[in-house]
């Protein structure tokens, strides 16, 4: 079967085979930043945006995208020019491998576009989906942190 | 790459529609509701799937004091509603909150986990304490209360073709209090036991007492020896003592290979004491 799907606003058409996920269709795509981690939903790597909300990649079966509008972080910037809230993760030290970071970014912006001040609280409840071997997550939280200010600071 | 390969998906107008499709070719068509448990699908056969989503079951209504919620609403949009937060102290949002992380609230359906056939939900436990009702199309629109789905796995409740289209929640009065508890080993663990509890506290006695133990049981279950504990009395700490041990020794417990079954036992006393504690020994300040 032929799926089209919109990726950070480019078309695509894709055959399959039927038994795809959405990860692996974005992954053939060229969209690496998308990783695969566990395939089963439980630790974020492939998040991206669909409908402004933060999705396991993982769990969505391919035939099922068929007309979907997808965001991944390369919508976000690149090196040239990044977006606040990747700058934030910079400063805040809150990158190491950065296997986890594509997905905590996309996780980070579902949340400021909802809530652009959220608690702590709140911080920890949009991330919990999202697991990282190295940070220990305070800087990951500090830097969301840090991406609201400056994204209200630029608003204000 | 998951097993079964989906080779059609069916965007449905109406209920008749879906329904006449999942009859044609039982086995090889499935529901996709939020679909994340697609992947994880054993069944070789099937092939097929009818998308639910166009049908726009997706609404929640306030409908006289109580609550009217479309099964395809996902769980994040439960969590945050203000009437589900504002409904039976918050409960339904509370187990919603409590299911799987963020990332996979986004996706799952309120219909698509009180239906799910292996793995019993924060919310089927929520729904058996609240006495929600299933309105289900089979070919007309029934009605089945949870107390009687849940009487039997829900594959049984729900035969092929069965939609579950809305799930509503009655009107609770002011003087009606409810609590709901999960434990896990991490918060977005699958539950080793979940528990609601409602009661209604009039001049400090307890009526009309529910409490529904779930995850570590079968089926989410009434434990009706530990409610006929509570019943008509005023709450003390040696009736809590007794409720709670009532609660352990008469819960019906399944194999779970995380811990024994006198964990359970032991966990189930010690969560419903704390939430007789906490919930039902102040005076009612009404809602
Ligand atoms: C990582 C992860 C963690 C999870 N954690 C939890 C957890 O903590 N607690 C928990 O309870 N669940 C949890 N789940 C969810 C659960 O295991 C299922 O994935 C979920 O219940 C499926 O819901 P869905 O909306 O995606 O339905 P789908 O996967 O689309 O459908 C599942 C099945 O339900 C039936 N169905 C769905 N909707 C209807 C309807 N309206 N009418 C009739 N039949 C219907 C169909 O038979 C369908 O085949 C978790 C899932 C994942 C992936
Ligand atoms: S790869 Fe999707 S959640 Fe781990
Ligand atoms: S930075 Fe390495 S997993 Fe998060």
């Amino acid at each position: 079967m032929t799926i089209s799907l919109t990726v950070n606003g480019n078309a695509h058409e894709v055959e399959l085979e039927g038994n795809e996920t959405l990860l692996d269709v974005l992954r053939a795509l060229g969209y690496k930043s998308v990783k695969y981690g566990c395939g089963e939903g439980a630790c974020g790597a492939c998040t991206v945006i669909i409908d402004g909300k933060a999705v396991n990649s993982c769990l969505i079966p391919a035939p099922t995208a068929d007309g979907l509008s997808i965001i991944t972080v390369e919508d976000l910037g690149d090196v040239q020019k990044l977006s606040v809230l990747q700058q934030a993760f910079i400063d805040a030290g809150a990158v190491q491998c950065g296997f986890c970071t594509p997905g905590m970014i996309l996780s980070s912006k579902a949340l400021l576009d909802r809530t652009p001040r959220p608690t702590e609280d709140e911080i920890k409840d949009a991330l919990d989906g999202n697991l990282c071997r190295c940070t220990g997550y305070v800087q990951i939280i500090e830097a969301v942190q840090l991406a609201a200010e400056r994204l209200q600071n630029q608003t204000a | 790459m998951h097993i079964c390969k989906i080779k059609h998906v069916h965007s449905v107008a109406t209920t008749a529609d879906a329904r006449r499709l999942l009859l044609a070719r039982p086995g090889q068509t499935g529901i996709l509701a939020g679909g994340t448990s697609t992947i994880f699908s054993h069944k070789k056969e099937l092939d097929t799937l009818v998308d639910l989503r166009p049908l726009q079951l997706n609404q929640i209504k306030t409908e006289e004091g109580g609550l009217c919620i479309g099964s395809m609403t996902c769980l994040t949009d439960l969590v945050f509603a203000d009437t589900v937060k504002d409904y039976a102290d918050g409960i339904l949002s509370r187990a919603a909150h409590r299911t799987g992380t963020t990332l996979n609230r986004n996706l799952c359906t309120l219909g698509g986990l009180l239906v799910h056939p292996y793995i019993w939900p924060e919310t089927a436990t929520a729904a058996l304490a609240l006495n929600a009702e299933f309105h289900i199309y089979r070919g007309t629109e029934e009605q089945v209360d949870a107390a009687t789905f849940y009487e039997q796995a829900p594959a049984k409740s729900l035969p092929c073709g069965d939609i579950v289209t809305d799930i509503s929640f009655p009107s609770q009065p002011a003087s009606r209090r409810f609590a709901f508890e999960k434990y896990a080993s991490t918060h977005n663990e699958f539950a080793w036991l979940t528990l609601a509890v409602g009661a209604t506290l009039e001049s400090g006695i307890l009526h009309e007492v529910v409490i529904v133990a779930g995850a570590a049981t079968p089926l989410p279950r009434r434990l009706t020896e530990a409610e006929a504990c509570l019943e008509g009395q005023t709450l003390t700490q040696p009736l809590i003592l007794e409720t709670a041990a009532r609660a352990a020794e008469t819960m019906q417990v399944g194999r779970d290979i995380r811990c024994s079954e006198q964990y359970k036992r032991d966990l189930c006393a010690g969560m419903l004491r704390g939430i007789l504690e906490e919930t039902f020994s102040t005076p009612t300040t009404g809602k």
